[in-house]
């Protein structure tokens, strides 16, 4: 045990010291964690449209200081022939544009007015939102002159996160994918490096055992991670105002497991790797394909079965979907036995895997 | 002149030496775009619901039927007790609970509006958003065939410009190229000039008949000569794999990858003008640039949807103007006139990293 907590503190010496790190360390993940968050929405607010009016129809003003009125909605201008329309879309000025037809007054009140949208679908990821918005305006404005009603009323509440705030949801992810970030990178170098400076061959004769040394590296990353996980909550909380409904005792526990599963990981990498730059690559493939298949980005339930299993493989996904259960749904732990579980088995399989694959004797 | 050649020789030695890195340099971009290529979709299928049926009448059967029969959604379970609603949520089981009003199916025949109410999972704000899109549409198709005699004639055509199918890869491929490119270019860098300093070995390079410029040159090449190969790869696995377009002109879209490589050793040249140390440098050009590169350039989430202060960020990045720059020409087919400014401001940025770089660049043994 006195060992061990005579490489702990090793360990953290050797941290502390290198002045060059310590704000990659500490400073970087909090800022990108503050900017970031800013980033990461698809929350549409402003879709730029222009109208092309083959027929010099005399309600666009009508039309205009409708979409001008909506909030969603900025009327870059109209034009009357195809080209000029198109133009705008080629050059990125517009996302859709309104096509109204020569003979649209006469029909207007008829059911056969003919309306075209041209959605710009550069952008994929709003395409379809921008569609949506813009087919619910346009049937509404048109539904004015039109008594009827739909049939069936949908109302609809969004639990959990009434104003569909992205920050609410993408801060505690993108804390989660940055504290794994760092970790990983750092224990993957952290044997290497004793490796190809050579002070591994000291270890490796002084009377320390295996477990002692894994744990050695293990335990201060842990710590340290964890510390940044807790203050990134409480960075998210009070600047954010991300709010923490679950207990916080849950978050820990499920905190120390992942860590577990991600530090064993990187040392996975990190006694197998011949150089550091080794070591960093393969934990870069590997952090990039857990960040696209964890779910935060582009969501789970959007993927084809088989990236399903993947997602479900990666112990990204299931930390993601605690942080978010407890902190938004206050979800308690009985409800969270199915991820707990995986984090364990993934935990103990890859610390023995770490612990097999550092050999003494070499 | 015969000096640089040499020294380059001796760069590609080192590299082909470690072949492990070679293998993940080629076998990276590869694996990673044909796996996002494939999974990054924004379509959701499969979301599992849960029925809160008050009315259980044959007409919200119908509708309960219409809705697990789509690929969209599959049902999970019918709810009995209105308390386990909310579990149903919270537990993760399911993403909304649709509740169906008691006289729903009692309605119509009276002219009156058949009431539902959906309870979603907000913690998701994009799924909640699609899942309310998708409802909204089979509902108003349900409507439509319960009573033909008010079918109403599609008044609205769509027609989706670009990319007609809205295919995923079109929209994830460009962004993967760029996001790829740069860190490669830019660790590789960074980490091949530091280790020179880190190990001492620059000091040699300094006394010998090469000029500093031509040291940095020569450790260049070779990964920009690696880099213009990944280049082809991914051009090549994204028209023959996911059938994208090249709807403007090869040659532009060549040179315009030429300047966006230069951009990214110039980065991996500034990162390592900063920096003696292998690890600082290796993290500042993968942890540092990852999440920035990933977010802030527009491949996933669009730049338009950004507060104003981050969309000037953003324009610092030199993927944001890479990714527009490819979506014009592959998808767009638009020529240089269009992407002037783009262009312009990636040949900036690149000319302010390599004269910081050699304004930083430290010739001399000690500061």
């Amino acid at each position: 045990m006195r060992t061990l907590f005579i490489l702990i503190r090793k360990e953290l010496k050797q941290i502390f010291r290198n002045k060059g790190m310590l704000p990659i360390i500490f400073a970087m993940p909090l800022i990108q964690l503050l900017i970031l968050a800013n980033a990461a929405n698809y929350e549409i607010k402003n879709i730029n449209v222009s109208i092309l009016d083959y027929g010099k129809n005399d309600f666009i003003p009508e039309l205009s200081s409708h979409l001008e009125y909506n909030s969603y909605f900025t009327l870059k201008g109209v034009d009357y022939d195809y080209s000029n329309a198109i133009a705008r879309l080629d050059k990125g000025q517009v996302d859709a544009i309104i096509v109204l037809n020569n003979n649209f007054v006469r029909q207007f009140n008829s059911e056969e007015a003919q309306i075209q949208l041209i959605i710009n679908t550069i952008d994929g990821a709003s395409s379809g939102i921008i569609l949506s918005y813009l087919s619910d305006f346009m049937g509404q404005y048109l539904s004015q002159n039109n008594s009827s009603s739909p049939l069936i009323n949908m109302q609809y509440t969004n639990k959990f996160n009434l104003k569909l705030d992205y920050k609410t949801v993408m801060v505690p992810g993108i804390l989660v994918i940055l504290i794994s970030v760092i970790s990983v990178f750092l224990t993957a170098m952290n044997v290497v490096r004793e490796k190809e400076i050579g002070t591994i061959d000291q270890l490796n004769v002084s009377p320390i055992t295996k477990l002692q040394f894994i744990g050695g590296k293990l335990i201060p990353m842990a710590v340290i991670a964890l510390g940044e996980l807790m203050f990134g909550i409480a960075i998210g909380r009070l600047i954010y105002g991300i709010p923490f409904m679950g207990n916080p005792i849950t978050i820990i526990i499920f905190a120390l497991a992942y860590l577990w599963v991600m530090l064993s990981f990187g040392l996975i990498i990190s006694t197998r790797a011949e150089t550091q730059q080794q070591a960093m690559l393969i934990a870069y493939v590997f952090l990039v394909i857990f960040i696209m298949f964890s779910g935060l980005f582009t969501s789970v339930e959007s993927m084809p079965t088989w990236a399903n299993y993947i997602s479900q493989a990666i112990p990204v996904t299931h930390f993601i979907t605690v942080m978010r259960s407890v902190m938004l749904k206050a979800t308690p732990l009985h409800l969270l036995y199915k991820e707990l579980i995986i984090l364990l088995a993934s935990g103990g399989l890859l610390f023995t895997l770490a612990t097999l694959g550092y050999k003494k004797t070499e | 002149m015969k000096e640089l050649i040499y020294f380059i020789k001796k760069e590609f030695l080192h590299i082909f030496r470690d072949s492990k890195s070679l293998i993940i340099l080629f076998g990276l971009p590869i694996i990673q775009i044909i796996l996002f290529g494939f999974a990054l979709t924004n379509e959701i299928t499969n979301v599992d619901f849960a029925v809160y049926d008050n009315s259980k009448s044959h007409t919200s059967q119908r509708l309960i039927n219409k809705i697990n029969a789509t690929d969209f959604f599959t049902l999970q379970a019918y709810i009995t007790n209105p308390d386990k609603m909310e579990e149903a949520l919270i537990s993760n089981s399911v993403k909304f609970v649709l509740v169906i009003d008691s006289d729903f199916a009692q309605s119509y025949p009276q002219g009156k509006q058949g009431k539902i109410q959906l309870l979603l999972d907000a913690s998701d704000p994009n799924i909640a958003t699609n899942i309310r899109a998708y409802l909204n549409n089979i509902i108003t198709d349900f409507s439509q065939e319960e009573f033909p005699s008010l079918e109403k004639s599609d008044f609205m055509t769509v027609k989706m410009f670009y990319n007609p199918q809205v295919k995923s890869a079109y929209l994830f491929i460009p962004g993967l190229m760029a996001f790829i490119l740069t860190l490669i270019s830019a660790f590789m860098t960074s980490i091949t000039l530091t280790r020179e300093k880190e190990l001492g070995n620059m000091e040699i390079l300094l006394i010998s008949p090469l000029k500093p410029y031509q040291i940095i040159v020569g450790k260049v090449i070779p990964y920009a000569i690696l880099s213009i190969i990944n280049i082809a790869n991914i051009l090549l696995l994204g028209k023959f794999v996911f059938g994208m377009p090249l709807n403007g002109s090869l040659l532009l879209l060549s040179l315009e990858s030429l300047l966006f490589l230069l951009n990214s050793l110039a980065l991996g040249i500034l990162i390592s003008s900063f920096t003696n140390s292998r690890q600082v440098a290796m993290m500042v050009a993968l942890a540092g640039l990852l999440l920035p590169t990933m977010l802030l350039s527009g491949f996933i989430f669009p730049v338009s949807n950004m507060p104003k202060v981050l969309q000037y960020f953003s324009q610092v990045i030199p993927a944001t103007h890479f990714i527009t720059i490819l979506k014009g020409i592959m998808i767009k087919g638009i020529g240089i006139s269009y992407l002037i400014k783009e262009t312009s401001i990636l040949a900036l940025l690149t000319l302010l990293f390599i004269s910081i770089s050699i304004k930083k660049f430290n010739v001399r043994l000690d500061k």
